[in-house]
């Protein structure tokens, strides 16, 4: 089997998948229960007692999700396998997702109790952090379209196409 | 809820369905060909595209079962909030130029036209209608169901459900038949800006229904249970990890909101859709996560009752805490949310039902293509209207079944097939068509067996995987196949 430059992110996608699956399985081993009913409210749920840690292969899990979903996003930057400065580029965006998730996980792994913002401070890592990341992607998106999405010469290759493109 | 709340609501609905109906008569002289009734002409602005690919998102599950979630669980559905914003910039890069260039390359007009083109295949093409069709049945019928109770309980229950389902679904089946895609994208700008600006004013309101705003609502809820305002919830870590998956890599598969991509004027709007997209998505997202934790602070706190239903949260706060004009915009809003998502799926249920299948069976498509598209529409309404009383009524279980063929499902069948293989050119069809087989399959199974993974992981999360490594282990493993020169081109962009 020959492997092509525009092979190289769905192999590594397919490992990351792989590996996903076995990180899983070996979880899948462990006894626990997530969730279990609040004993006066009905409707609620509460946390397992106690409640599953963040662990290992939760640590590894959660890596390999954000390994995916740049690869994914990674694909469609790519241009016939080349990842050159676009995906150079890509890569720092998306770091800011793999900074949040280890500030995540060092609260947790830490126990931080204080609040920030409303919120313990493990929640705002993923409210204030996780979440409004794309807003900033968004941004990247806006400014660098022209040169990493869609470039004049695209343009000129599909109107080379036919009169309906 | 008091007289003056239920004359405000009743008067934003009758506004709202009339501004609909107003939007359908318009887009009836606007369409003249089936792209106009599937596509929109391919000719819709900025502004509307991405109002329309955020209201397709939101849908009755945002606005109701949202809230629900956040009572339920705590901040476990947090993760699905932040993926789906995530799942924005996934779709956009893998989908957005490809779908538009190949949709005008070929003038294709729904995402099977795209498998059949992509791989050459007219099995792709049937496989990925079925999918659509059995997840547009139940998603249909459910929202159906929930315009009718809502409708009903905002009548203080003076109508009949099977009246309120008779007046949703006409109404629904009145602006898709007469003006298409066109007229539902159109509403979807109304259903969306309302939705937007319901979510604002709610916001405001829940930080001020409890004391001491969020800091006040994390004490109280972490006094009962700390985990459950923790960054996991009462879910726990694997289960919001598998749901950050599920919703972020999974937006790329679902054909309501994709197609979108295929309606723009220019390719090149893409640049702009993205930040407006992300940006109504997060602002109408504040209603999911603010009702949710004060409702459960104050259930947790003796402020108020427990709650029969979860999913009543939002509805049990505004009838309690909201000014009168904020719950009709709210309520209205729920009902444009429902709705924007069903015209979605009545659109490409019938693009389904009339173009594809037809094309895939007969090799060709229909006569009179517009007509038959509009005559698929009532019926498949019809259908749908009919199974959701059927279910209410007689076995629930059934609606819920296809239920299931719903986000999981339309993730783990499509997203492999569409977003992986329009982006890597030695995607094989029979990759295609197996990954996609097998992962219906496989949410069905899990849906018969009642089995779920352990730790909270969502099974579709699990067929989504199974799919991703049997489409990208059977393209490597298969001899490389050709691929027409115009599509060789736009997988190349």
């Amino acid at each position: 089997m020959r492997m092509s430059p525009s092979d190289r992110l769905p192999a590594f996608l397919l490992v990351a998948v792989v590996a996903l699956l076995g990180v899983l399985a070996v979880a899948a081993l462990a006894p626990g229960r997530p969730a279990l009913p609040h004993p006066t409210i009905p409707g609620l749920l509460v946390a397992a007692d106690p409640p599953l840690p963040l662990g290992a292969a939760a640590t590894v899990f959660g890596t390999l999700v954000l390994v995916v979903l740049s690869t994914a996003a990674g694909l469609g930057f790519a241009r016939a396998g080349s990842f050159g400065r676009s995906g150079a580029a890509t890569t720092v965006a998306l770091s800011g997702y793999f900074a949040a998730w280890a500030v995540l996980v060092a609260l947790e792994l830490a126990g931080a109790r204080f609040v920030v913002a409303g919120f313990p401070a493990s929640t705002a890592a993923v409210v204030y952090g996780i979440w409004p990341l794309p807003v900033g992607m968004a941004a990247v998106w806006v400014r660098e379209f022209h040169r990493w999405v869609f470039r004049p010469e695209d343009r000129r290759r599909l109107e080379s196409m036919g009169p309906g493109s | 809820m008091t007289e003056t709340v239920s004359v405000t609501v009743v008067v934003a609905i009758v506004v709202y369905l009339g501004l609909c109906v107003g939007v359908g008569f318009w887009a009836l002289r606007r369409t003249k060909s089936t792209s106009d009734f599937f596509m929109a002409g391919k000719s819709l602005g900025v502004a509307v595209t991405s109002l329309a690919l955020f209201s397709s998102t939101m849908s009755g599950f945002g606005f109701v079962g949202g809230p629900g979630l956040v009572y339920r669980m705590g901040a476990s559905s947090f993760w699905i909030v932040a993926a789906t914003a995530i799942g924005y910039v996934v779709a956009f890069s893998l989908l957005a130029k490809r779908l538009r260039a190949l949709a005008d390359a070929r003038d294709l007009v729904s995402l099977p036209d795209v498998l059949a083109a992509r791989y050459r295949s007219e099995l792709a093409r049937a496989l990925t209608a079925v999918t659509i069709l059995l997840g547009v049945l139940g998603y249909l019928a459910t929202q159906i169901l929930a315009m009718a109770l809502v409708l009903r309980e905002i009548l203080g229950g003076a109508m009949s459900l099977e009246m309120a389902v008779f007046v949703s679904t006409g109404i629904l089946v009145f602006y898709c038949v007469t003006g298409g895609i066109l007229a539902s994208v159109y509403t979807d700008v109304v259903q969306g800006a309302i939705m937007v600006v319901a979510a604002v004013m709610v916001f405001l309101t829940a930080q001020q229904a409890f004391e001491g705003g969020f800091t006040g609502m994390s004490q109280v809820i972490a006094s009962h249970d700390p985990a459950a305002i923790g960054p996991w919830g009462t879910l726990g870590v694997f289960g919001c990890l598998s749901w950050y998956l599920l919703f972020g890599l999974g937006l790329c598969g679902q054909p309501h909101i994709v197609t979108k991509f295929m309606m723009s004027r220019r390719l090149e709007d893409a640049r702009t859709m993205l930040p407006l997209s992300i940006g109504a998505y997060a602002t109408a997202a504040l209603l999911w996560i603010s009702v949710g934790l004060v409702m459960r602070a104050l259930v947790l706190d003796g402020g108020i009752e427990p709650l029969a239903n979860p999913d009543d949260a939002a509805a049990v706060f505004l009838a309690t805490f909201a000014h009168p004009v904020l719950a009709g915009i709210v309520f209205a809003g729920l009902f444009a949310a429902i709705m924007s998502t069903a015209d979605s799926f009545l659109n490409i249920g019938a693009a389904a039902i009339v173009h594809d299948l037809p094309t895939a069976i007969r090799g060709r498509k229909l006569e009179r293509e517009l007509l038959w598209a509009r005559v698929g529409t009532v019926a498949l309404a019809a259908l749908a209207a009919a199974f959701a009383l059927y279910s209410h009524y007689e076995n629930a279980r059934l609606v819920a079944l296809l239920g299931v063929f719903g986000w999981g499902t339309f993730a783990a069948a499509l997203v492999p097939a569409v977003a992986i293989g329009l982006n890597w050119k030695r995607a094989t069809a029979t990759a295609a068509n197996v990954a996609i087989s097998v992962s219906l399959c496989l949410n069905l199974w899990f849906e018969l067996s009642s089995y779920s993974p352990p730790h909270g992981v969502h099974g579709a999360t699990v067929s989504l995987l199974v799919s991703l490594a049997l489409f990208l282990g059977i393209s490597f493993l298969s001899s490389p196949e050709p691929v027409d020169d115009d599509v060789a081109t736009v997988l190349e962009l």
